[in-house]
């Protein structure tokens, strides 16, 4: 007699389960009066541009109130594995962050990332705000895709007081450069501070020596993931070169972390680091003076020694977006020059915006260098950004290996020579 | 009459088979079918591949290399957690008063409560090798020449890695295992004592025999955790240097979401579970649990 009590709360139960299996497979967002809403997906969570990006879609949904931005960020590495993802799925932010070259080629090859060739048509004005070197690692088989945020260099920082005691000058050549580094060693300091227990500040190192030492057309043909085979001598020369450098390195590199050992250079504990023009945000503690030169010229290297190594992030609209005028409207305004000299000013990054750099507050040395950006003969890509993923993982895992002395250079281009030769054969 | 309860005990369970079906048994044969196809997250586009994916598994070393560091991480599971964690767990029980053994349970158990991101992140500064507290602890008590970059010299980068793993399952299996003692009869003992059994007899002869299905559950539960572990070697070490302490789940996450290798990825998802369910059914078996 109790079966119709007991009927009663299985079909409850079953539906109480039920609804939010429901709630899941409907996911659809109520439609709010006349205002749009977009995604914007970026890596930033992390200040200063945190807080730079929240104050700036502030400032954007103040001006147009029909349109309201929904931001989402995440660090780094999380975002390049999440980007990944969600730009493919019906859920892809109207407008996320990318990298240029191989990070934006995937995108692209995915079929996620919008044409901007029509829009920027249309609005030739937008076109002409950009360095057109800043431009071009956006464009995929001459189609623009992307537009650049920050401009972003490599170069060797160096303490110009321990330089002066010394009496040593900026090395320009290989030769130079080991003369200086063996007589800081010799007055007891560490020359170099390096970091390499994340993988990325390796691929720096790497990506210029390889530039440095190889034929240009060598260096190129193997960024093309259907030819690559990375067989020519010079790579071997490269991390040679590399190896011959770990001498003058902190210990224990492949334990230490970039940003520990950016403030161990900061602290003073060793004159010289590779880093990138925008951590000059970083040096309001420096206490000595520091300057700035390029990774030196190697002897018997093939490539052209004035080249800059580093590459241009910016921001891409998704191809599915249901928005796209509102979303263009955004990246419009996130990427103007008032807001390009506002992003200088406050993050100490080099917006790629003409005259942003110039006519913001930034320290000289930060206008120096984005002059030497937009001045260098050409720039090479990020090691990371260059190749095939499967490429980078092989080239950086083996390579940090060898900075603990558990691999060979020869070994090194082995693995990498592997991955290359599946990525040819599925692509 | 007989066909209602039926229908009615259906009825109760369908909302588990339901849950199951989609979020266990569902993934389980999608990813099967997933290894069979070269795909990227980001496009719909599959192109099937065959075996290819899972002929790659043989010849990767990276595969030998997670595979040997599994093992090792499931061999010194078994001795500090299923035997260390039972001679603790009998410690506890017989030889020291109620109120420390309360107490010192309390204290094994607090690292089973921490999340496991906490404690990675807590252990790279003790591993940590300017300065680190383990590598400071060594200087003061005079073995500063046993000072290394733990997590980044290759050769005890795996070991600290398990090590962490260890100090957090312990008191947790050690739970288990004080659970299933105190449910042992307190005359087995005194029957053993008065025939003149030592404690180490006791142990042998009362002690495991009476726990042995505990035993099976924490050899179950550290076997599996130590072909599936993740969060460990991802955040101490994130799989290096180089590759060095790559375990499968850390192989087959790079695999997937940096080297977009989605089709090869889930032919590694494929593989640890395989390994997986051949240990526990080989364990299921020689255990014959439920029918002593």
């Amino acid at each position: 007699m109790r079966s119709p009590l007991r009927t009663a709360a299985a079909v409850v139960a079953v539906a109480a389960l039920a609804i939010p299996l429901a709630a899941c497979a409907g996911g659809s967002d109520p439609e709010s009066g006349d205002i749009v809403e977009i995604d914007f997906f970026h890596r930033w969570p992390n200040e200063p541009k945190n807080t730079y990006f929240s104050d700036l879609v502030e400032e954007f949904e103040t001006e147009n109130p029909d349109i309201k931005v929904n931001v989402e960020s995440v660090l780094n590495d999380a975002y390049k594995d999440k980007v990944k993802v969600v730009a493919g799925s019906d859920n892809a932010p109207d407008v996320m962050f990318s990298w240029s070259g191989s990070f934006i080629d995937e995108l692209v090859a995915g079929g996620n990332v919008m044409n901007l060739d029509e829009w920027l048509t249309d609005n030739p004005d937008i076109q002409e705000r950009y360095f057109e070197s800043q431009l071009k690692p956006f464009q995929i088989e001459g189609a623009q895709y992307g537009l650049p945020l920050g401009m972003h260099a490599k170069v060797f920082f160096y303490n110009k007081d321990v330089f002066d005691e010394l009496g040593l000058e900026a090395p320009t050549t290989w030769d130079e450069f080991i003369d200086v580094l063996d007589t800081v060693q010799k007055a007891g300091h560490t020359p170099i501070e390096f970091g390499a227990q994340e993988q990325w500040p390796i691929a720096h190192y790497i990506g210029t020596l390889n530039q440095r030492m190889l034929e240009p057309d060598v260096f190129a043909g193997d960024q093309i993931a259907a030819d690559g085979e990375f067989t020519d001598a010079g790579y071997v020369k490269a991390l040679e070169r590399l190896d011959e450098l770990t001498a003058y390195m902190n210990p224990d590199l492949t334990a230490v972390g970039h940003e520990v050992a950016r403030n161990a250079w900061i602290a003073g504990e060793a004159p010289i680091m590779y880093m990138q023009g925008s951590e000059v945000g970083y040096f309001a503690d420096v206490a000595f003076e520091y300057g700035t030169f390029n990774f030196p010229a190697i002897d018997g290297g093939k490539g052209d020694p004035l080249q800059l190594t580093g590459a241009p992030e910016g921001f891409v609209v998704a191809a599915n977006t249901k928005h796209p005028e509102e979303s263009l409207r955004f990246l419009e305004f996130m990427l103007n020059k008032a807001n390009g000299i506002a992003y200088t000013e406050q993050t100490g990054e080099l917006s790629a915006v003409i005259g942003a750099v110039e006519e913001s507050d930034a320290p000289q040395i930060s206008k120096d260098i984005a002059d030497q950006i937009v001045n260098a003969s050409a720039m090479t890509p990020w090691l990371d950004n260059a190749y095939n993923a499967q490429i980078v993982q092989a080239f950086l895992a083996e390579t940090q290996l060898m900075l603990s002395g558990q691999q060979t250079p020869e070994g090194v281009m082995t693995a990498v020579q592997e991955a290359a030769a599946r990525v040819r054969d599925a692509s | 009459m007989f066909a209602r309860t039926r229908i009615f005990n259906v009825l109760y369970v369908v909302p588990a088979l339901v849950l199951l079906g989609l979020f266990v048994y569902y993934p389980l044969v999608a990813n099967v079918g997933f290894s069979f196809f070269r795909f990227s997250a980001g496009s719909g586009a599959m192109e099937f591949v065959g075996f290819d994916n899972f002929a790659r598994l043989f010849s990767d070393p990276i595969i030998a290399t997670a595979l040997g560091n599994n093992t090792l991480f499931a061999v010194v599971s078994i001795a500090f957690q299923v035997i260390g964690g039972l001679i603790v767990a009998a410690w506890l029980t017989h030889l020291v008063g109620p109120r420390l053994g309360a107490f010192l349970r309390s204290v094994y158990f607090m690292p089973a409560v921490i999340s496991m991101t906490v404690i990675a992140l807590l252990f790279t500064f003790v591993f940590d090798a300017r300065g680190g507290l383990l590598n400071a602890f060594l200087e003061l008590v005079g073995l500063g020449a046993f000072q290394t970059a733990w997590l980044a010299n290759v050769d005890t980068a795996m070991g600290a890695v398990i090590s962490v793993s260890q100090w957090q399952s312990v008191g947790y299996i050690c739970m288990l295992y004080v659970v299933a003692l105190q449910q042992i009869p307190v005359e087995l003992y005194e029957a053993a004592s008065i025939d003149g059994a030592g404690r180490i007899r006791q142990f042998w002869h009362i002690t495991v025999p009476q726990a042995k299905e505990m035993i099976f559950v924490a050899m179950i539960l550290t076997v599996s955790g130590a072909f599936t572990v993740f969060n460990e070697p991802y955040i101490l070490t994130r799989g290096g240097p180089g590759n060095t302490t790559q375990v499968l789940a850390t192989y087959m996450y790079n695999q997937g979401f940096f080297q977009n290798q989605m089709g090869y990825a889930s032919a590694i998802a494929t593989l640890i579970f395989v390994i997986t369910l051949i240990l526990s059914v080989i364990q299921l078996v020689s255990f014959r649990t439920g029918k002593d």
